[in-house]
């Protein structure tokens, strides 16, 4: 227990209180108490998986990690099969009353077989076919994602592959190639990928006044909720907004938005210092990493929970469009939870076994 | 291991990101505060208004015309109502508001925020449904509005809406006054703009409703209706009208419409029986109208009351017109002109007088004006001044033509010949009272304008007198008592001409002589089988008199002798 960070550890414990703190006001707000206690039941759970596989040798799971991987698309790919239609997608597996997204649990396998790839790789500089199969290691289950359609977690797959060739050492000619390729695919994608929904999301928060009473009323009420929590917020289960239900989405995707209500920005600041905490103890802990197998995991869970969270922050506080990406360890939803402190674990393991002889 | 550098690099630029979110929520949350929290205050707050109890409407004699019964509304929030106690819910409902339980729990999944479970419930349910002490189900007080005299005075009193706003009658005319002033409060809105019960409080007290107490006495009321109505049925009219007033203070004891209809059934009522004749409906006066004649001519020194009048002929010859008259009579005197309603004498009287004079004197007598009495829809009937008067002008007026009338104006222009010359305002509310019967408002009577001098007025009083006596009115006659009026059959004119066979029968008068208490016009619209005023409208007249004087208890003639 000793050699755990205990700075990730007090990180991860401060956030899991604020999150049963705003799921208990949107439980009342929406009337819905049994969602506050199911989250505790996941923060518990989660919180018991991050012990065991902060006391699993990472280095096994990076042995493991082809087989964990091809099955992990082997589910994303049956979801087509086997998942029903819910809102429109195959998002969900359900297990009575329990639903559970695989493609959380995806996403740490594929920075898993991400590590383990870039870590056999010797060189300083990434060679071309180093870099293709990356690509193609975080391409598949990303699409296959898009394709249920869940944009917002897809979206959080493009982190691993940027942080795998940027640490593995994509040279800086290759970026510029990267970033042209990469308009030509964000312009194919619009016209050929993108529903009809999601181009009026971006539009929408190009110009907010494009739908003031959908997708753009979604942001006006997170901006209203975030500004008139004030400096010191309106008290927990007391905000206005989430209460009268104004927030959309309020315990999933706009959870930030009912905490800086209630806790205006001191409350706001003290999450975000959390987060900021957590993400730095991360990057401390890729710095500390003995091997490269360590050292790119955490670069990737640092650079795919960074992203979620300001990206998420961003798109509460009217800086980012709405996009689906939910808040780690915040937003309702036992999947997230879950895999979130699997790789918390990972990385307390990473952590442990920085100076092991073994 | 991996290049350091790099793991710092992306660790500037995730510190930049954080910075311009944090910088960001200091602008959100500290620097533009006002504006988001006013913005969210415009969105959450809101006031709904909760109406008073609705005054009443009683009569001077005490009966209760409309009143307003307490009555609760169970609502229900199923978002407020853990899904879990629903069952329980719906059962503890379901015997209060008289469904079955999965009815009602139907409708709690049916709703996604506040709704009306039932309305018009008994009081005592409000007790039940607290004993409930469920969260999100409760009772609001409501009102019923109820017409206990039924039809009675059915188009006087009006009807409510289902919003409970007048419609029509005292009802519509003094809304804002039985309505009272509701209560505003004030209430958070949700994300749907419903009103949630979160901050309920009161912002501005309202007032309770105020009552109306009116001058109709119900059992005169009763009377007229009654009479009205077996007029009707026995001429196949197409409906009748009655006004009994009281001639020196221009109170209605009744204002008769049939058909009539009830008030708390209006629904069941045929659409051509929602208005009220008396006020509503203007028609030619026919020879009701030639008194107002005779008095213009007197006041303007061009006749003498005691002169012999030409009624020679069997008519006259105006411009290229020959108007008839019923027989040939030679000289009459001013008083038989009237008695036996000649057409001839009339005219030639008219021809005496000034157009402006004439045209002055019709106007002072109240006609093409409403009365005022406070009611909805009154109209002014229709007349034109001498500016659009022809050459046959005069002679229409003479035979009351060219003008329209209602009864209740008829009976004002008749109550200033029977008070000695005075024109008095028709009014129908004597008092308004506030819930604990106080009086707020009593009404005072408008002052009288004096139109004839009380001589000429006694004069045509007495004229009138004949009418019932020896001439065309004798079926009006009251035993016992002397009766003052005139008869008038006018043809009912339609898109601009006289339509044959379609008749308007009147009787207008006053009794009893030589000091009379009441004034009463009797109308019957289009009779079929009788439609002389004689046959129709002077029975009506006679047998509605001798139920008044008996519930009124006026002296006979010669005082005593009934």
């Amino acid at each position: 227990m000793k050699r755990l960070d205990p700075w990730l550890l007090l990180a991860a414990l401060a956030i899991a209180v604020c999150s049963y703190l705003a799921q208990g006001s949107t439980a009342k707000a929406l009337a819905t108490p049994g969602f506050a206690n199911r989250q505790i039941v996941w923060l518990a759970v989660g919180g018991a998986l991050m012990l065991l596989f902060a006391f699993t040798d990472y280095r096994v799971l990076a042995r493991l990690s082809p087989f964990l991987y091809v099955a992990s698309i082997g589910v994303l790919a049956a979801m087509f099969v086997i998942a029903p239609v819910r809102a429109g997608t195959h998002r969900w597996l359900l297990f009575g009353s329990f639903t559970v997204q695989p493609s959380d649990f995806a996403r740490i396998a594929t920075m898993l077989a991400v590590a383990a790839l870039a870590a056999s790789h010797r060189k300083d500089m990434l060679d071309f076919t180093t870099g293709a199969r990356l690509l193609a290691i975080v391409g598949v289950p990303a699409v296959l994602v898009l394709a249920q359609p869940d944009l917002g977690t897809a979206v959080t797959f493009g982190p691993i592959l940027l942080a795998a060739l940027w640490l593995g050492g994509l040279p800086w000619r290759a970026w510029v190639g990267l970033i042209l390729a990469a308009l030509v695919v964000v312009g194919c994608a619009w016209f050929w990928v993108l529903r009809p929904y999601q181009q009026e999301r971006i539009l929408t928060f190009v110009d907010p006044d494009r739908a003031p009473y959908s997708s753009g009323y979604q942001q006006r009420q997170s901006k209203i909720a975030v500004g008139s929590g004030e400096v010191t917020g309106k008290g927990l289960q007391s905000g206005t907004q989430s209460q009268l239900r104004f927030l959309p989405a309020q315990y999933t995707d706009f959870i930030f938005a009912v905490w800086a209500e209630e806790t205006g920005f001191v409350g706001s600041t003290f999450l975000l210092a959390a987060y900021a905490l957590m993400v730095y103890r991360i990057f401390v802990i890729a710095l500390a990493a003995r091997d490269r197998v360590g050292a790119v995991f955490a670069g990737c869970v640092g650079a795919v929970l960074a992203t979620q969270i300001l990206v998420n922050v961003g798109m509460v506080t009217g800086l980012a469009p709405t996009t689906g990406i939910t808040l780690p360890l915040l937003s309702y939803g036992g999947s997230s939870v879950l895999a979130t402190c699997i790789a918390l674990g990972i990385l307390q393991s990473i952590w442990r076994l920085r100076y092991a002889n073994i | 291991m991996i290049n350091d550098a790099r793991l710092r690099w992306i660790g500037w630029a995730l510190a930049a990101w954080t910075a311009v979110v944090v910088v960001r929520l200091v602008q959100v949350q500290v620097l533009d505060h006002r504006q988001w929290e006013s913005a969210s205050a415009r969105q959450r707050e809101g006031t709904i208004e909760i109406e008073e109890p609705r005054g009443d409407i009683v009569t001077r004699d005490g009966r209760l015309l409309a009143g307003s019964l307490e009555r609760v509304a169970v609502y229900a929030n199923p978002h407020q109502i853990p899904r879990k106690v629903w069952p329980e819910v719906a059962s503890g409902l379901a015997g209060l508001v008289g469904e079955p339980a999965a009815a009602v729990q139907a409708e709690l999944a049916a709703h996604d925020g506040f709704f009306y479970v039932a309305k018009d419930l008994d009081p005592r349910v409000a007790d039940a449904v607290a004993r409930l002490h469920q969260r999100g189900v409760g009772t609001l007080p409501t009102e019923r509005r109820v017409y206990p005299n039924g039809a009675l005075a059915g188009p006087t009193v009006g009807f409510l809406d289902s919003e409970g706003r007048g419609q029509a009658g005292l009802e519509a005319f003094y809304d804002r006054t039985l309505r009272g002033v509701p209560s505003v409060y004030h209430v958070l809105r949700d994300g749907k703009r419903s009103p949630t019960p979160l901050d309920l409080r009161l912002e501005t007290p309202g007032r309770p409703g105020q009552s109306l107490v009116i001058s109709i006495d119900c059992r005169i009321q009763q009377v007229v209706e009654q009479e009205l109505a077996a007029t009707v049925a026995k001429t196949g009219a197409r409906g009748a009208s009655a006004v009994v007033m009281d001639p020196a203070t221009g109170e209605l004891l009744a204002l008769g419409s049939v058909p009539s209809y009830d008030p708390g059934e209006i629904g069941q009522s045929a659409p051509s029986a929602r208005h009220n004749r008396a006020v509503e409906d203007a028609l030619e006066p026919g020879s009701t109208f030639k008194p107002f004649i005779v008095a213009a001519a007197v006041t303007s020194g061009v006749l003498n009351p005691f002169e012999m009048v030409d009624c020679s002929g069997g008519g006259v010859q105006i411009a290229n017109a020959f108007i008839r008259d019923h027989a040939r009579y030679g000289l009459l005197p001013v008083r038989e002109v009237l008695a036996k309603s000649s057409n001839a004498g009339a005219i030639r009287i008219a021809y005496r007088v000034e157009p402006d004079r004439l045209d002055e004197m019709i106007r002072s007598f109240g006609f093409g004006r409403p009365t005022g009495v406070g009611l909805p829809a009154e109209t002014r009937g229709i007349y034109h001044g001498p500016r659009f008067w022809s050459a046959l002008s005069r002679a229409g007026l003479a035979l009351g033509q060219e003008i329209s009338v209602t009864s209740l104006q008829l009976a004002q222009g008749y109550a200033a010949i029977a008070n000695g010359g005075v024109l008095v305002h028709p009014r129908l509310v004597l008092d308004t009272r506030d819930r604990d019967g106080r009086s707020v408002a009593p009404a005072q009577p408008l002052p009288g304008t004096r139109v004839v001098p009380a001589a000429l007025a006694n004069q045509i009083a007495t004229m009138l007198e004949a009418v019932v006596e020896e001439g065309t009115g004798k079926t009006a006659a009251v035993p016992g008592y002397i009766v003052a009026g005139k008869t008038g059959t006018a043809q009912r004119a339609s898109r601009g001409s006289y339509t044959a066979g379609r008749h308007v029968a009147w009787f207008a008068g006053f009794f009893p002589m030589p000091d009379p208490k009441v004034v009463m016009v009797v109308c019957v619209d289009e009779p079929v089988s009788d439609y002389w005023a004689a046959d129709v409208a002077a029975p009506a007249f006679g047998k509605i008199a001798a139920r008044i004087v008996t519930l009124l208890g006026l002296v006979p003639e010669g005082g005593g002798r009934a």
